[in-house]
């Protein structure tokens, strides 16, 4: 019984099970290190949404005044940068660390101290990124950064050396944290767990994981390069000196394209545990659904330049990259079927978790469908570095990735604290959400038909723009108030006292088993199971999924 | 109790250590890929460069060091057999001399560039040739201070037939950086 | 907006959710149709073959997007309102975990339709990428500065900037790079976007089909006053070309007054000379526009200011308040400003 034998005897984090900052600090516990960073990563994401507000001020009016050219280029860097690096990626993490150990049936993932490790030092990148703004300007040159605009002779102060100091911790952080999954994930599942078996959450966990393997190390090459340039003298981007002005978007790209599966991904597998329990059935088609994220995973490596359809390559490298970018749509598609034949049929419970996974499934359709015309070469050459990938970036990125991650937030709320979010005000940030990004996004793809150019400060009268900008202006505002209503929530339900439901939602997965929170070695026993939903087995004996051969 | 559903491979003792080194090395070799694609794609810009890369002394010294490093990986294969049959004292003593060979190998590139004359504000040619090289380097680094804990953990009598993890991961980067300097001393010198 | 848990209230988000996709599609196509009317420098009111190519590739994968946006959000709405859980419900529904004829349909009919906008994208790109044709009959080589675009006609031996005049009905070639950053070159009434780089020569085709005024920016970010990099480009007849260029090709206004040749002094032997060029350019690449015919020109400072003896008396004055961190940076003393004035107003 090594099962048994090793689980009871898997040591635990004495140094930070306790109360107090230091036990904080000094914490390896997945579930303490999975509130840090999504507790970091909120912080990180309302920075990023104040600047967001700071650019959508400026943008309200043509030759508006607010800010200026040198200060909106800081800004819109830096509100890329956070949101990808910091929040986004660091929310799905925390997600990740604190859920999946759980819904593997494991007491933590397999090398906890390099968990704690790769939080500090994702903590310490965030900082270190953000104190450019106090020491001689934040990083202006976008966040995707293209040489040679940030080589030293035209990017002169140190705001390109912050971002690359931080890139490289950040995207050091994120790799030990995919290495810990991959092997929690293999190495760890409780008895009866094969690989057909796990959770949809940890399935795109694990896939976003091997992805990220894969994926940073580009672009821990082209940050290198690019510092060594700007540090050492180097000439790798300097064209002038035998290098090569585009070197750095292949290699920034073969990254930047897998990059935004890593965000996505982890939210698809969200949406994939909420809607079943709030349809009360098994996700339909639930293989089909773990290939689809496999195949993205692995498409998602054929694109890359897709995002250079303009630096004119020779034609038919370019429809070699749109071809794959549409067949990239496939996969993408059946998970919008599975999850409407999920929710078909069922007894659907528009609580605020639902609430948020719809908005994705209908908001994600939007930014998939803007996808599709982008891979249309002739139809990108006028579309691509315009409002219209404003618009689609954040269909996927905000509809998508951050509505899947409220989802999760709602859901998991009361197993990470004992307590339940307020409905009602869960509800109006829904409402509010919604609204306030379609109004400040959709018109976006206006302007992107209209010629309005991204990353400009201003823009002229006269052009037709300006009426766009100013709802979305309106729009990013909702948003904002939105948000406002969330914090205000996390903070009244965490000052009210814990009601510790084990299960409130009459869910699926093992994490439910553990207690409201659950104790420091998450399960007394380690559970065996025999279906994908082992506690609709448990609660559900005559209707078992493994009853039905599944 | 269903114990025999779960896979006895994920348990077996270092099994998690070495999952988890093979997923290090994975994205290492793609670190080295990703450096070396963009070592090509400068050169298929520059037609001019004259390639193979020479430094005054030829090809003698890297060719010199390629011979060390596929010594060193034999020696340290001597070494896991070694301690796999219990003996401990062959096996302490492959893995010092692994770390010497890595010694002699870091002096020799150290050597090499010094001579050369390159430096790395020279044109794009020089500047990915030294990085490559560099990267590499730092990665021997790193391997040569496992080797080190891991030989002093050896002389304190750690490892046995039965236990000696530390050592098959040890040797397993070991290969890797042996199996990259080869790969580049192949793109770099002779192509 | 009730927000209760009384059993009606859901229905009415519902309803307005899917009223709301319907007016922002409808709204969107309004706008779109307007758009043509707003004077907005956009693609859906070509004016060459190329755009117009482009526009109705962009129409037919519009109304495609549109029809699976619709099914999509229809099934998503039918199913919201009628798989509504009802408070006094406690049965479980059927548990069905797949169909594996309807996977494999919403599986295929996805692929057909991509294979379909392939075969489109191939047809559209051949014919809008189309190789040199055979002869040229304007070539114009393009820089990319920061900030601001050099048109240099080198067989015509003349060079301007901010403002781009072409021939209607003409095979006009672009060679287009860039003196420092990467810059993308975009008229999008003529053509779709192309990137300036530094060091590599990128080359596109055009042929405007209707005479005009059309906007255009630098659409790759380039740095403090990207957005301020803006192009005039201007479709005029055959004749009206002709004369334009024989305008350019005159040689440099020669001083007629003291004022001027204290003006012309100024800019030849002081600090202007550093950035900008005067009289024979002879290939020489300057970090300021050559301002032999400056005021042939209808605008400047990256095509973001109308080219007036106000704006530009107030350009000398101070060029940084106008476009804030600009690579001018003067300090004229008022009298120089009004020697140059008198020079700079006779360069037609």
């Amino acid at each position: 019984m090594t099962t048994q034998a090793e689980a009871l005897s898997a040591p635990q984090a004495a140094a930070g099970s306790g109360q107090g900052l230091l036990s904080w600090v000094m914490t390896v516990d997945h579930k303490r290190i999975g509130i840090m960073y999504l507790i970091t990563a909120t912080a990180f994401f309302v920075a990023g949404g104040i600047l967001a507000l700071l650019m959508r001020t400026q943008l309200a009016q043509p030759n508006a005044t607010v800010l200026s050219n040198a200060a909106y280029n800081e800004i819109f860097t830096m509100h890329g940068t956070t949101m990808i690096f910091l929040a986004i990626m660091p929310l799905g993490a925390g997600f990740g660390n604190y859920f999946v150990p759980l819904m593997i049936g494991a007491r933590d993932m397999a090398f906890p101290k390099l968990n704690a490790l790769s939080y500090w030092l994702y903590l310490f990148g965030g900082l270190f990124l953000f104190s450019s703004f106090v020491f001689g300007g934040a990083p202006d040159a976008g966040w995707f950064a293209y040489a040679p605009l940030t080589e030293k002779l035209y990017s002169i102060n140190h705001g390109m050396d912050y971002w690359g100091l931080s890139v490289l911790m950040l995207g050091t952080a994120t790799t030990i944290g995919s290495i810990n999954f991959v092997v929690t994930t293999i190495q760890m599942r409780a008895p009866g767990m094969s690989f057909t078996r796990m959770p949809m959450f940890v399935w795109m966990t694990f896939v976003t994981s091997v992805i990220a393997i894969f994926a940073l190390p580009s672009l821990t090459t082209a940050t290198l390069l690019l510092l060594l340039d700007r540090l050492v003298g180097t000439h790798f981007y300097n064209v002038s000196a035998g290098g090569s002005a585009l070197l750095w978007q292949h290699l920034f790209w073969f990254f930047g394209h897998p990059e935004v599966y890593i965000m996505i991904l982890p939210a698809m597998g969200l949406i994939s545990e909420v809607i079943p329990v709030f349809s009360r059935k098994p996700l339909f088609g639930f293989m089909t659904v773990v290939y689809s994220g496999i195949a993205i995973g692995i498409l998602g490596f054929t694109v890359w330049a897709h995002h250079m359809f303009a630096t004119g390559m020779a034609i038919g490298a370019l429809l070699f990259f749109s071809a794959n970018s549409f067949i990239i749509g496939v996969p993408t598609g059946v998970k919008i079927f599975s999850w409407l034949a999920t929710m078909w049929g069922g007894k659907l419970s528009f609580k605020t978790p639902l609430l948020f996974a719809i908005g994705f499934v209908a908001l994600f359709t939007i930014g998939g469908l803007d996808g599709v015309h982008m891979a249309v070469l002739p139809v990108d050459w006028q579309i691509t570095d315009t409002y219209y990938v404003v618009s689609h970036i954040h269909y996927v990125l905000f509809g998508g990735a951050i509505f899947g991650l409220f989802s999760a937030m709602f859901y998991w709320f009361p197993k990470m604290s004992g307590r339940q979010l307020s409905e009602t005000l869960g509800k109006w940030q829904f409402w509010l959400m919604f609204a306030g990004m379609n109004l400040t996004f959709f018109p976006m793809h206006m302007l992107g038909l209209l010629g309005m150019p991204r990353r400009i400060y201003t823009y002229a009268d006269g052009l037709g723009w300006g009426i766009w900008n100013l709802i979305e202006t309106v729009g990013a505002y909702l948003v904002a108030l939105g948000i406002l209503f969330f914090l205000i929530n996390f903070f009244r339900t965490m000052a009210s006292p814990p009601t510790n439901e084990a299960d409130p939602w009459d869910a699926f997965t093992l994490e439910w088993k553990a207690s409201s929170p659950p104790a420091p070695y998450n399960f007394a026993e380690i559970p065996s199971v025999r279906s994908r939903r082992p506690l609709w087995d448990e609660k559900y004996p005559d209707k078992a999924d493994w009853k039905q051969g599944e | 109790m269903t114990a025999s559903t779960a896979s006895p491979a994920r348990f077996r003792p270092g099994s998690t250590a070495k999952v988890g080194l093979l997923t290090v090395i994975a994205s290492e070799i793609f670190f080295f890929a990703t450096a070396l694609s963009a070592y090509f794609f400068l050169r298929l810009e520059h037609p001019e460069w004259s390639l193979p890369a020479q430094t005054p002394t030829g090809l003698l010294i890297p060719s010199l060091n390629t011979l060390l490093l596929l010594a060193s990986a034999l020696v340290i294969r001597q070494a896991q057999r070694a301690i796999a049959a219990d003996r401990t004292k062959m096996a302490q003593m492959a893995l010092g001399l692994t770390f010497v060979l890595g010694l002699i190998f870091i002096g020799g590139q150290v050597f090499d560039f010094s001579q050369s004359g390159l430096k790395p504000d020279d044109a794009a040619f020089g500047g990915i040739f030294m990085a490559l090289i560099a990267f590499h380097a730092f990665h021997v680094l790193a391997g040569m201070v496992y080797l080190g804990i891991t030989f002093a953990r050896a002389l304190l009598g750690d490892f046995s037939a039965n236990h000696h993890t530390s050592i098959t991961l040890c040797a397993w980067f070991w290969y890797f950086v042996v199996a990259v300097w080869l790969t580049l001393f192949g793109a770099l010198y002779l192509v | 907006m009730s927000m209760g848990n009384r059993p009606t209230a859901s229905r009415v988000p519902l309803i307005m959710r899917i009223r709301k996709a319907w007016l922002l599609t409808t709204g969107f196509v309004v706008a779109a149709g307007l758009s043509g009317c707003a004077g907005s420098p956009t693609f859906l009111n070509p004016a060459s073959s190329i755009s117009d190519h482009e526009a109705g590739l962009y129409m037919v994968i519009f109304y495609l997007a549109l029809g699976v946006f619709i099914i999509v959000e229809a099934l998503l709405a039918y199913a919201l309102i009628r798989f509504r859980k009802r408070d006094d419900d406690t049965e479980e529904p059927r548990q069905v975990y797949g169909n594996m004829r309807l996977e494999v349909i919403w599986t295929a009919i996805p692929v057909l339709l991509v294979l379909t906008l392939f075969a489109l994208t191939v047809s559209t790109a051949n014919a809008v990428a189309a190789p040199k044709p055979a002869d040229s009959d304007v070539r114009i080589h393009v820089i990319g500065h920061q900030w601001w675009w050099e048109f240099e006609y080198t067989d015509y031996g003349f060079t301007t900037a901010n403002e781009l005049h072409i021939p209607v009905g003409a095979n006009v070639q672009i060679d287009l790079d860039s003196v420092d950053v990467i810059h993308s070159f975009w008229v999008p009434q003529l053509a779709g976007k192309t990137d300036a780089i530094p060091g590599h020569t990128n080359y596109l085709w055009l042929t405007a089909g209707t005479a005009g005024t059309y906007h255009g920016q630098c659409v790759e970010f380039c740095g403090v006053n990207h957005a301020n990099m803006r192009i005039k480009a201007v479709a005029e007849s055959e004749a009206d070309f002709k004369a334009w260029v024989q305008g350019q090709q005159q040689p440099l206004y020669q001083p007629q007054t003291p004022q001027e040749q204290a003006g012309q002094d100024y800019i030849v032997n002081q600090i202007c000379s550093n950035c900008h060029t005067l009289g024979e350019y002879e290939g020489k690449r300057s970090i300021g526009p050559n301002l032999t015919h400056l005021m042939s020109r209808s605008v400047f400072a990256g095509a973001t200011y109308d080219l007036n003896e106000a704006n530009l008396r107030s350009w000398l004055q101070d060029a940084q308040a106008m476009k804030p961190g600009n690579d001018m940076i003067v300090n004229l003393s008022s009298e120089d400003i009004d020697n140059l004035m008198a020079y700079l107003t006779q360069l037609k």
